[in-house]
C-alpha cells in the first residue's frame, strides 16, 4: 500500500500539469482565434470605409470634345470573328514584343471560352501579384 | 625528422577528431542530398548543413567567444570554482559548479569556459548566490573571438529572424487576404496544431520552454520557429530548425493524404468565386492596422509583425522601388545565409545526436499534420454557415509554409477538378497562417519568458 501512494501522487500531479497545460493552451488558442477574427473584422470594416470614397479623380480640366462615332466595322473585316483594329492592335503589340523580322499567318480566337476562363483568370492575378521589374 | 612529423600532427585536427564528427559528418551529406539532388528548402538546408559541417570539424576557432568577463548564464548559488587565478584555461575547460533555482534544471550545473586565456580574477566567492548575467570571472587574451561567434550574435540578439520577416513582408501580396477576410480564421485553426503538440510535448517530460519551441514547429514558419527557440530553449535549437525547414520542405507529401482524408468529392470539387480587386489604400491601411493591432495585443512578437509589416508597406507604397528590390533580394540573401551558418553551427554531435532529437522529429510530423488538419476542418465548419462556399482544400494552407501550402492546395484542388485553380483563394489563408503562428509565438514569449 505505502509503495502505492507515491505513484499515485505522481499520477495526479501528472494530470494536474496536464490540465493546466490544457487550459493554457485553450487560452493561447482563443487569443489567436480572437485576434485574427478581430483583425478580419477590421479589414472587412476598412474595405467598407474605402468603398465610400471614389476610386478616381475627377478631372480639373475641361473636357475635350467626343470624338466622332466611328463607323461600323465592316461585314468583311468581321469574317474570321476579329474586328480589323483588334487585328491591328496584336500586329503591333508582336511588332513590339518580336524584333525579329515575322509575319503573322492566323490569328484565331479562343474556342471555347468557357473551358479556359479559370486558366486564364488564375493567370491574369498571378501575374497581377507580381511586380515586374 | 619522424618527431618533427609527430609533433606536427599533434598540432593539427585529427587527434581532436571525436566519434560524434563522423557521425554528423553523415548527417551533413543526408541534409546536403536533400537540399542538392531533392531540392528540399534549398536555400536554407545548404547553408544550415555547411555550418554543421564546419561545427563538426575540430575548430574552435571558429566560435569562440572573445574574452572578456565571464558571465553567469543561470541564477542560483556558485558552490566552487575549479580554477585558480591567473591560470591559462581554454575553451570547454571546467570553471566552476553552479546550483541552479530553477527546478525544471538539474541541482548541480557545470560551468565551462567560453573562451580561451589567462583568468585574471574571480569576481564570485563559493556559496554566493548569482543572478543572470552576473560576471563570474575575466578571461584575457590578445586573440579576438570566432568568425561565428559574432555572426551567431545575430539569432542571440534577435536580428535575423525579423530581418527575414522584412524581406518576406515585401515578397508578400495580402491583397488575396483582403478579397475574403474570412481565411484569417483558416490560418488561426492551423494553430491548433501548435497548441497540442505542445500538450504532446509536454506530456513526454519537456518543459515549458522546450515544448513551446517544438510546438511551434506545427506554425510552419522557419523564422518565428527559430526566433522563439532562441528565446525559449536555445539549447533545441538545431534540431527544431533542421526539422522545421525539412517539414516544410516535405508540406506537399504531408498535407496531401490529410487533406483527402477530410474531405469529399463534392467538397473537393466546390469553385470558389472569383476574387474582388483590393486598391492600393485597402493594403497600405491592412499593414498599419496589422502592425498596430498585433503589436498592442502582443508586444512580444513586435520585431517581427512589425518588420514583416514595414516590408509590406515598402511593397505596396509605390514609392520606395529600391527599398523593396533590397529587401525581396539583398538583404533576404544575405541574411539567410548568416541564418543558416548560425544555425548550422550549433549542430555539433554532442548538442544534436541524442534521444530528444529524434523526438522532437517525431512531434514536429505531429504539428505538421493536426495544423494541416485543423485547417481543412475549419473551412468545413465556415461551410456550415457562409452563403458563399470555400473549397475546403484551401484550410490546409493555413499553416504558413508560404507559398508551398498554398500550392499543394492547387494542386490537390487541380486533381479533382483540371479547372478549378485554387492557388489564389489559399494566398489568404496561406499569409493569415504568417500572422497567426507570429501571435502565438508572442504568446508564448510573453507568458514563458
Amino acid at each position: 500500500m505505502n509503495s502505492l501512494l507515491p505513484l499515485a501522487t505522481e499520477s495526479i500531479a501528472g494530470h494536474l500539469q496536464f490540465l493546466a497545460n490544457l487550459r493554457y493552451q485553450t487560452v493561447g488558442v482563443m487569443i489567436v482565434m480572437t485576434s485574427l477574427c478581430g483583425l478580419a473584422v477590421l479589414v472587412a470594416l476598412v474595405a467598407k470605409g474605402i468603398s465610400f470614397f471614389p476610386t478616381t479623380k475627377k478631372s480639373l480640366a475641361p473636357e475635350a470634345p467626343k470624338a466622332p462615332v466611328p463607323p461600323a466595322t465592316p461585314a468583311a473585316a468581321l469574317a474570321d470573328g476579329i474586328p480589323a483594329e483588334i487585328r491591328a492592335v496584336i500586329a503591333a503589340a508582336i511588332h513590339v514584343s518580336l524584333k525579329s523580322p515575322h509575319r503573322i499567318l492566323h490569328v484565331e480566337p479562343v474556342q471555347n471560352p468557357q473551358l479556359h476562363a479559370w486558366s486564364v483568370e488564375g493567370r491574369r492575378q498571378i501575374f497581377q501579384s507580381h511586380t515586374f521589374r | 625528422m619522424l618527431k618533427d612529423f609527430l609533433d606536427f600532427f599533434t598540432l593539427t585536427g585529427f587527434p581532436e577528431i571525436t566519434w560524434q564528427m563522423p557521425v554528423m559528418w553523415v548527417v551533413c551529406l543526408v541534409l546536403f542530398y536533400l537540399a542538392v539532388y531533392k531540392g528540399f528548402e534549398p536555400l536554407l538546408l545548404v547553408p544550415i548543413a555547411f555550418g554543421a559541417l564546419l561545427a563538426n570539424l575540430p575548430a574552435p576557432s571558429l566560435t569562440i567567444e572573445p574574452p572578456g568577463p565571464v558571465l553567469s548564464t543561470m541564477s542560483g548559488r556558485l558552490v566552487e570554482w575549479h580554477v585558480a587565478p591567473g591560470a591559462m584555461v581554454k575553451e570547454d575547460d571546467l570553471l566552476a559548479t553552479l546550483q541552479s533555482d530553477d527546478l525544471e534544471k538539474p541541482a548541480l550545473i557545470e560551468f565551462r569556459s567560453p573562451s580561451h586565456g589567462q583568468l585574471t580574477e574571480l569576481t564570485v566567492t563559493p556559496g554566493e548566490s548569482l543572478q543572470v548575467g552576473q560576471k563570474l570571472a575575466t578571461i584575457f587574451s590578445k586573440e579576438p573571438g570566432g568568425l561565428f561567434y559574432y555572426i551567431s550574435r545575430g539569432i542571440e540578439w534577435e536580428i535575423f529572424p525579423p530581418l527575414i520577416f522584412l524581406g518576406v513582408g515585401a515578397l508578400t501580396d495580402f491583397g488575396p487576404l483582403l478579397a475574403r477576410p474570412i481565411t484569417l480564421l483558416l490560418g488561426a485553426a492551423a494553430q491548433l496544431g501548435v497548441a497540442m503538440t505542445f500538450l504532446a510535448a509536454s506530456f513526454l517530460g519537456f518543459t515549458a520552454g522546450e515544448s513551446a519551441s517544438i510546438a511551434i514547429i506545427g506554425g510552419a514558419d522557419g523564422p518565428t520557429a527559430i526566433f522563439l527557440t532562441a528565446k525559449l530553449a536555445p539549447h533545441l535549437l538545431p534540431a527544431i530548425a533542421v526539422a522545421a525547414y525539412s517539414y516544410m520542405a516535405l508540406v506537399p507529401m504531408i498535407q496531401p493524404p490529410i487533406m483527402r482524408a477530410l474531405t469529399t468529392m463534392p467538397e473537393r470539387l466546390i469553385r470558389m468565386k472569383s476574387l474582388r480587386k483590393v486598391s492600393k489604400l485597402e493594403k497600405l491601411v491592412f499593414a498599419l492596422v496589422v502592425t498596430v493591432f498585433c503589436i498592442l495585443l502582443v508586444p512580444a512578437a513586435a520585431s517581427l509583425i512589425g518588420m514583416l509589416m514595414l516590408g509590406n508597406f515598402f511593397r505596396e507604397c509605390g514609392v520606395t522601388d529600391r527599398l523593396v528590390k533590397a529587401s525581396q533580394n539583398e538583404i533576404i540573401n544575405v541574411i539567410t545565409i548568416f541564418l543558416g551558418t548560425s544555425v548550422g553551427i550549433t549542430m555539433t554531435g554532442e548538442r544534436f545526436l541524442k534521444p530528444e532529437t529524434l523526438l522532437i522529429l517525431s512531434l514536429g510530423v505531429i504539428a505538421f499534420s493536426v495544423s494541416t488538419a485543423s485547417g481543412v476542418i475549419m473551412a468545413k465548419i465556415l461551410n456550415l454557415f457562409l452563403p458563399e462556399k470555400i473549397n475546403p482544400l484551401i484550410g490546409s494552407a493555413g499553416v504558413s509554409a508560404v507559398p508551398m501550402a498554398a500550392r499543394v492546395s492547387q494542386v490537390e484542388g487541380q486533381r479533382a477538378d483540371p479547372t478549378n485553380f485554387l492557388l489564389m483563394h489559399a494566398m489568404g489563408p496561406n499569409v493569415a497562417g504568417v500572422i497567426g503562428t507570429a501571435v502565438i509565438a508572442g504568446y508564448y514569449i510573453a507568458t514563458l519568458r
